[in-house]
């Protein structure tokens, strides 16, 4: 047999496309016509993470489709709809400003900026894993039905997740220039923060998602975790104000590195400095190296239990 | 020699049930550590390999849970195998639960371009092909408006004509010709058709054996994940019937016997326990015959024994005795059982030729020799090896079976 084995059922050639009418003037090819793409399903092979990476982008199409389905079902197809998303973290920025700013009294210049540099992408992580496991449930019936790469629906809630975070810029910059804060050129380093977050965010939403097709629980628990991790991150409050003590317990938190790749240029107008990027960078590459090898062993179990 | 167009070699599916298992982490944790957790392998194929050449069409048949399903999804690479190779050439086109994956939300238009991004079509390849999905689904009034506006039968119709929009090699059909109005399975089938004059290949998953036989060249029945029998589709199906009427035998059988077997072990071949197995063998499955309105004397209505008794009084198959009684705790005599047979058989009224006393025990004065030599005729019994039948003696559970068995084919 003459067939080459490429781990994973994979389709080895592109279909030509070159044909039209399914069933009419159209003649299939014959087997052993070289450009026919030879699907070999066999026991036991792992696909290479080359493989899994190139499975992915062959479905680009459909991921751009299941952005573009999340995108156009959130905004409701209107401006209005687009606004309405962007009055939560409105509101819940002046609920905190008024308390932080009026109560609390930090010593925080520019509160609102301070506080919106990393809600927005707090905001952003905590949706994103969230949708990630509702993601994998619903589209369950889906993996039975076509072959997909499992991974595409983590990839796609993180890249609407993303698209999202891009959109959410726009009222921050209205609220910043209102309230008279600095905008600065810094802040043309957001793709790059947003991006080296969103790597860590597609790896905690792989391991999540995985585990939470197995046990009905998780879902609920990553909601606790969700809360306890907003008061453990320096999101609404400076470091400043936690006992030197507790600090270390902030400080052991992967979210206050990767956040501070927000604040920075936002709040700062500064670049984060070197090794600050390196340990995100680190962290995140870590995040995604973890949830990724979680996925792989975990899905070949999905079948069953979605 | 030609490739294949599929090939299975030894494909197994494997799958690991729960026996305890846990659904919740909590749960999962505590077994884990007291070591409660327990689990059993099940097949739901097992070992299967078959070869498709190039434009044959094979028909996948077999009882519920016999593993149609699981060897279509390994076909379509979405499940892979615990065990074995399989290799497809071509471009496959799956149509296997269609209408999942559409959005109600969405428009049709848009469900249309998302379901075929998640069948690999590009985008270019939809828009060229757009107008004849909407026309095929005949929807093009409707493919503006969202989803959930629509009927169960209208989103099936446009799931089917997104999935059959494609230039395929092999197609993977899934119980699917059961969509929509009449109007609208004769344009599926008649699309099918157009596929396998062109030379695709088709992998037909039904319980509608005259769908199979009307499409398929060949056939493959499968039991439990196993391989029964593959051939071309004439044999294969004509195999299934049979045993599809000799499992719908043995419920019968259990279902009617189990009672009685268990008051008495003599009552299987008494007249009321045969009773209970002609009426099982002649309706299959799980029939169960009407209360019984005390037709025979000796059979009250409320006896368990009467619903079966009056059934076989209803087909025909005997009237009891001239006194009115059914005697049902007679032994039933191997002459006795040679007409039952034969009358279920050959269905109700139906008169053998003249006996011409060919057996050597049964002359042609007894009262059943005709069907006796009709039962021999039908190959359901054969005399003893010294050419006698021994007509009055009461039959043994054996040929009992073994003459169900036969009659019935």
């Amino acid at each position: 047999m003459s067939a080459q084995s490429s781990g994973r059922p994979s389709l080895d050639q592109e279909h030509d496309g070159n044909v039209t009418g399914g069933g009419g003037g159209y003649t299939p090819r014959v087997p052993h016509d070289p450009s026919v793409p030879v699907l070999v399903n066999a026991a036991g092979s792992r696909p290479s993470p080359i493989e899994d990476l190139r499975e992915i982008v062959a479905h680009g199409h459909l991921l751009a489709n299941l952005v573009r389905r999340d995108l156009t079902v959130r905004y409701k197809r209107s401006v209005l709809g687009f606004l309405w998303t962007m009055l939560n973290p409105l509101l819940l920025m002046i609920i905190f400003t008024v308390v932080f700013s009026t109560i609390f009294r930090f010593a925080v210049e520019h509160y609102e900026t301070y506080f919106l540099s990393e809600y927005l992408v707090w905001n952003f992580f905590a949706q994103s894993t969230v949708a990630a496991m509702t993601s994998l449930e619903w589209n369950g019936a889906l993996m039975k039905r076509v072959r997909v790469p499992k991974a595409v629906f983590a990839v796609s809630t993180t890249a609407s997740g993303l698209a999202n975070l891009f959109l959410a810029c726009l009222p921050l910059l209205v609220i910043m220039a209102l309230a008279g804060a600095p905008i600065r050129p810094a802040m043309l380093f957001l793709p790059f923060s947003f991006a080296i977050i969103a790597v860590f965010t597609l790896g905690v939403s792989l391991a999540l998602s995985a585990v939470s097709v197995y046990f009905d629980d998780v879902a609920q628990m990553v909601q606790v975790a969700i809360t306890a991790l907003m008061y453990l991150t320096p999101i609404m409050y400076p470091m400043s104000i936690v006992p030197e003590r507790y600090q270390w317990l902030i400080r052991a938190n992967p979210l206050t590195h990767l956040f501070e790749l927000a604040r920075q240029p936002i709040y700062h107008g500064v670049l984060p400095d070197l090794p600050a990027l390196v340990l995100a960078s680190a962290i995140a590459l870590a995040a995604l190296l973890v949830g990724w090898l979680t996925f792989r062993r975990l899905s070949p179990g999905f079948y069953l239990h979605l | 020699m030609a490739l294949p167009a599929i090939r299975f070699d030894d494909v197994t599916i494997r799958f690991r049930v729960a026996r305890r298992g846990a659904s919740t982490l909590k749960e999962w944790a505590i077994r884990k550590l007291t070591s409660g957790l327990a689990y059993e392998d099940r097949e739901a194929l097992s070992e299967v390999s078959f070869e498709l050449q190039h434009g044959e069409s094979l028909g996948v048949i077999g009882a519920n849970g016999a593993g149609k399903s699981t060897l279509l999804r390994v076909a379509a690479g979405i499940l892979q195998p615990s065990g074995g190779v399989a290799t497809v050439r071509g471009r496959v086109a799956p149509l296997i639960e269609l209408g999942t994956g559409f959005d109600g939300d969405l428009t049709g238009r848009e469900n249309v371009l998302f379901n075929g991004a998640l069948l690999g079509r590009s985008r270019v390849e939809m828009e060229r092909r757009f107008e004849e999905i909407v026309a095929f689904s005949g929807l093009a009034r409707h493919i503006d408006a969202p989803l959930r506006t629509y009927s169960t039968g209208m989103v099936a119709r446009l799931a089917f004509a997104v999935a059959i929009s494609v230039d395929a090699e092999v197609l993977l059909l899934d119980e699917i010709l059961s969509v929509g109005d009449e109007l609208f399975r004769r344009r599926c089938r008649k699309r099918i058709d157009a596929f396998r004059r062109a030379g695709t290949t088709v992998v037909l998953v039904s319980h509608d054996l005259a769908t199979i036989e009307r499409f398929c060249t060949r056939a493959l029945l499968l039991d439990e994940g196993r391989v029964i029998a593959s051939g071309p589709v004439g044999e294969v199906v004509s195999r299934y019937r049979k045993e599809i009427r000799a499992l719908g035998r043995r419920r019968g059988a259990e279902a009617a016997i189990a009672a009685g077997v268990a008051r008495d072990p003599a009552w299987r071949t008494s007249r009321a326990g045969v009773a209970a197995a002609l009426v099982g063998s002649v309706h299959g499955g799980d029939y169960e015959p009407p209360p019984a309105s005390g037709v025979f004397g000796d059979l009250p209505p409320d006896h368990p024994d009467a619903p079966y008794a009056e059934e076989l009084n209803r087909l025909g198959i005997t009237h009891g005795f001239s006194d009115g009684s059914f005697r049902p705790g007679d032994a039933v005599t191997r002459a006795q059982m040679a007409v039952f047979v034969v009358l279920a058989r050959h269905g109700r009224g139906f008169v053998p030729p003249r006996a011409e006393g060919s057996v050597r025990d049964v002359p042609r004065s007894h009262w059943a020799a005709a069907h006796v030599e009709q039962l021999i005729r039908d190959g359901a019994a054969t005399p003893f090896d010294d050419g006698t039948f021994r007509p009055d003696e009461p039959l043994d559970a054996d040929d009992l079976e073994r003459w169900l068995e036969h009659a019935l084919e």
